[in-house]
């Protein structure tokens, strides 16, 4: 399943959100060596709050196999509140702009790629339901050949900066009318992937 | 105009170019506000099908563009140095853009990489900045920037170099995509295992004698697989072999080019 998980629903999915976190713990601390905050094996920050909304990809059992989560930018964000310095024009913000954040991806290659371009197609879907025209992301530099590859069109938000060691860029990716057809083909996914589902969420409210 | 509006300008224009020649003129004249001399931007595979005219890129093949001495180039070309250049082996051990100085901190530096990093200053490019531009499931790739001899890196725009580096790929990396008819790119199937294994090695620069070497057969029955695979796949040169199957994810491109 790929399903949409806002305040309208988190508290149906108890054991899938847990597996989120639970996954986020494993990958960005145990593996990236992120510093950040997490209690009982799980990885959840300030922005995991009532605003927060995930796209999660789940297995037959309804585990976490993949996930991200979207910010509003109307709000404070991971942009405009810990990484400002990342950004040399304006911080983008408004109703119809999102921050992707936590991209949280299975480690085998195999099932990376399947699953990322489910959450890309994912989140091309949830643009064209909730009006998204844009989302931003702080990505770091060496996944950004990888993002870019996707052929969306993407645009850099300023010169990148060290995070923890590592450089990293602020990017904006932009919905447009033509950006699904823009899609390369090795971002795409089999006809039988999971859709996005709004199920009992806030916008199929 | 500030060094991100210049990215910002680059970034946004090249979107708009179709013709590697533009994109080549755009990306020469960004190298040279950064401070650079030179550039090349490529695909890590064997560049015999390069054409100065940029066909090889036009006729959707593989990204090969750049501004580096014409004499080096051919030279480069001929001796096949894509395939043991330090610069480009120590790009598959990162995914960020790093100074040449620092090749010794990612690769074991052998006598043949000195020798080859002798020629290159020999034919005036003293020392460089590279973006590596690794894509899953297809052939590595990098840009590079570079200075002439005695002229000093641009320190202070290396952060700029990477964006540039990163959003130039892509930009030379789409022409050929939407080059390439749709219709050759429809999947052809595997290949056998004796054929696989001797276009990974093709890929990696190996000749057919020394294809022969490694996996104990002739060079006729080299040369008769690597022909099989062209004929499989319905395509005129070794080259396109080797994109074939890196595009089918035939072959592993970290393994190809390990």
């Amino acid at each position: 399943m790929l399903r949409l998980i806002d305040r309208r629903n988190l508290e149906e999915f108890p054991g899938l959100v847990r597996s989120m976190h639970r996954d986020r713990k494993r990958l960005f601390v145990d593996i990236f060596r992120w510093e950040l905050s997490h209690k009982n094996g799980e990885e959840r920050d300030a922005f995991d709050d009532d605003d927060a909304s995930y796209l999660v990809f789940s297995d037959d059992a309804d585990r976490h196999i993949a996930s991200i989560r979207f910010l509003r930018t109307d709000r404070p964000h991971l942009l405009d509140s810990v990484f400002p310095e990342l950004c040399d024009a304006a911080i983008p913000r408004g109703p119809d702009i999102r921050e992707i954040t936590r991209l949280c991806l299975p480690l085998r290659k195999r099932d990376r790629i399947a699953a990322r371009n489910i959450l890309a197609r994912g989140i091309i879907d949830y643009a064209a339901i909730a009006g998204v025209a844009s989302y931003t992301a702080v990505c770091h530099m060496t996944f950004l050949s990888e993002l870019l590859s996707a052929g969306w069109r993407c645009t850099p938000l300023g010169l990148p900066e060290s995070i923890n060691g590592a450089p990293a860029g602020a990017v904006q990716i932009h919905m447009d009318d033509d950006t699904p057809g823009l899609l390369a083909a090795n971002w795409r996914c089999p006809s039988a992937a999971p859709r996005l589902s709004q199920h009992r969420s806030d916008l199929a409210a | 105009m500030s060094r991100f509006d210049a990215v910002q300008a680059f970034v946004d224009e090249a979107r708009t170019l179709h013709r590697p020649s533009e994109l080549r003129g755009l990306l020469d004249a960004i190298t040279k506000e950064m401070g650079f001399d030179y550039f090349a931007l490529i695909h890590h595979v064997d560049l015999s099908g390069y054409s100065e005219a940029l066909t090889h890129m036009e006729e959707g093949e593989l990204v090969a563009l750049g501004t580096y001495p014409e004499s080096w180039i051919e030279r480069y070309i001929a001796d096949n140095i894509v395939a043991n250049d330090p610069v480009l082996l120590a790009s598959h051990r990162t995914n960020v853009g790093f100074c040449w100085s620092d090749i010794p901190t990612l690769i074991p530096v052998t006598e043949a990489h000195r020798e080859i990093r002798e020629r290159t200053v020999m034919a005036g490019i003293d020392d460089g900045f590279t973006v590596p531009a690794h894509v899953p499931g297809e052939a590595n790739g990098s840009c590079n920037f570079a200075v002439a001899t005695a002229r000093a890196l641009p320190y202070d725009n290396l952060k700029m170099a990477q964006l540039v580096g990163g959003f130039a790929f892509q930009a030379a990396r789409a022409m050929v995509f939407n080059a390439f008819p749709q219709v050759k790119r429809a999947i052809k199937g595997p290949l056998t295992q004796r054929q696989l294994e001797c276009v990974l090695y093709a890929a990696k620069g190996k000749s057919d004698w020394e294809i022969g070497q490694i996996l104990g057969i002739s060079q006729g029955t080299v040369k008769r697989h690597i022909e099989d695979a062209r004929a499989h796949y319905e395509v005129s040169s070794r080259m396109q072999v080797v994109m074939r199957a890196l595009f089918e994810g035939q072959i592993g491109l970290v393994d190809a080019l390990r």
